[in-house]
């Protein structure tokens, strides 16, 4: 098998010729011995003649006559464009500097504009960043920095894992270039994640961290699958990622986590737990 | 190598007529790998065009480690990748294909004329084999493409796109078995001798 191997890896280099004779020598006897290997390179070969029956398309004389002139006749067109742009601009600059009332003018549109965006934000934007809830900030005083510090870096944890796998999940091999994963890059993230998660664990002692060990521990194996993903190329590694994930449902319980903690805070519902009981 | 020096230093000072001598040698060259790239000659001339004038505008990055073709190519595979990308199927593609079929088939129906079996049978050939193209991955596509019909060397490959010869290898090898399915399908129009599960 591992011989086998071997030897498909060649098959580029002998449908090519780009073998030298003593492998090729070596090739010819292995292919005489596994008639696998014999049978899928045939299938290649022949695949590849096929590709030959495609011919060429030949532009007449008068097209290559013309090359030169129809690259010209664009270089000044786009040239004639881009002169179009710089001269309008120095139109602009040389009004402007002419006559300093139309500059004024001007200059008070922009900030009638700026005065207009920023009334209609204040009246009519987003009312939590502006108004004040008493009830919040007593409540969190009851926490300790820490805690709170230690749910934000949760909080921001998912977040990162989710941008990553999202990439993953969504990628289909049969329709795109693998190269645009970057997936040297992905790996660095997973690897990183992975340290992070075994800080976070550590830091996790409160029992109502639990359920969120969990899902950390389940995010940190597909984390190590992607850090461990062997080349650029692994489209397999990648397909059993995808499958760890949906297997595993990761994706609805980060989001369902992410909502939870914009509902409400987590260790704050315990609190309330414990008042229930008590 | 060192009449393409002089070549270069010339155009880096702004000869035009070194430019000139530059797109009379290539042009031929980056037409057909442009058309091999995108399959059809409204988009292979754009593309050429488009590699040239890249050329001329960044010829003084062009540091002359790299054989003057190496570069050229390079800079067609790139904007060919980037172009794709960016083009989504809008309607100006649609009315392009449109148009581009129209001259296909006024020209198909002159030959036609001379001889209709020849031509329906290289015709659906031509068909099969470009569609199957079509289908890798632009970057697949790209490395099939200078191998098959440029003759490069996999090592010349792999220097054209700054990547390293196991991953040309293996792209290719993952091309062939692409085509390879894709082709299967056509099996009996492209006479294969060998089957294909």
């Amino acid at each position: 098998m591992i011989n086998c191997r071997k030897y498909r890896n060649m098959f580029t280099d002998v449908l090519y010729c780009e073998l030298s004779s003593d492998q090729k020598e070596q090739f010819d006897l292995h292919l005489k011995s596994c008639s696998k290997c014999a049978d899928e390179f045939a299938q290649m070969n022949s695949a590849m003649k096929a590709m030959n029956k495609r011919s060429n398309v030949e532009p007449d004389e008068f097209y290559w006559e013309g090359y030169w002139d129809n690259l010209v006749d664009r270089m000044e067109k786009e040239e004639k464009q881009v002169s179009k742009i710089a001269l309008w601009c120095q139109q602009f600059i040389e009004m402007v500097s002419f006559e300093p009332k139309l500059a004024y003018r001007f200059a008070g549109a922009v900030a009638l504009l700026l005065i207009g965006i920023f009334i209609g934000k204040f009246y009519f934007g987003d009312k939590n960043e502006l108004t004040f809830q008493p009830g919040v900030l007593e409540q969190n005083t009851s926490l300790s920095a820490h805690q709170i510090a230690l749910q934000n870096r949760i909080d921001h944890y998912f977040d990162r894992s989710k941008v990553l796998l999202l990439g993953l999940i969504n990628f289909d091999p049969e329709t795109e270039d693998v190269f645009g994963l970057n997936l040297p890059y992905r790996k660095e993230i997973s690897q990183n994640l992975v340290q992070e998660a075994l800080v976070l664990k550590s830091e996790m002692n409160d029992p109502a961290f639990d359920q969120l060990k969990q899902l950390i521990n389940d995010l940190e194996i597909i984390l190590l699958q992607i850090a461990n993903l062997e080349s650029e190329l692994d489209i397999e590694g990648i397909e059993l990622v995808k499958s760890g994930v949906d297997r595993k449902g990761i994706m609805l319980k980060i989001n369902l986590e992410a909502m939870q903690a914009t509902g409400e805070n987590r260790l704050l519902k315990k609190d309330e737990k414990k008042n229930d009981i008590m | 190598m060192k009449e393409e020096q002089v070549l270069v230093q010339r155009m880096q000072q702004g000869d035009m007529l070194a430019f000139r001598e530059l797109v009379e040698r290539y042009k031929k060259n980056i037409y057909y790998l442009s058309y091999d790239l995108t399959g059809n000659h409204h988009d292979a001339e754009d593309l050429s065009q488009e590699v040239f004038i890249k050329a001329f505008r960044s010829m003084s990055n062009f540091r002359g480690d790299a054989k003057l073709s190496s570069w050229l190519y390079r800079i067609t595979v790139n904007t060919a990748i980037s172009q794709k990308r960016k083009k989504s199927v809008s309607n100006m593609q649609l009315q392009e294909n449109f148009e581009e079929t129209v001259n296909k088939s006024e020209q198909n129906n002159k030959e036609f004329s001379r001889n209709p079996e020849k031509w329906a049978e290289a015709g659906l050939i031509r068909d099969h084999l470009e569609s199957a193209i079509q289908k890798l991955t632009p970057r697949e596509r790209s490395i099939f493409v200078l191998r098959h019909y440029n003759d490069l060397p996999q090592k010349e490959i792999a220097e054209i796109l700054k990547i390293n010869l196991g991953t040309v290898k293996s792209m290719l090898f993952r091309a062939i078995k692409k085509l390879q399915k894709e082709l299967a399908f056509y099996r009996k129009d492209l006479g294969l001798e060998v089957s294909n599960d």
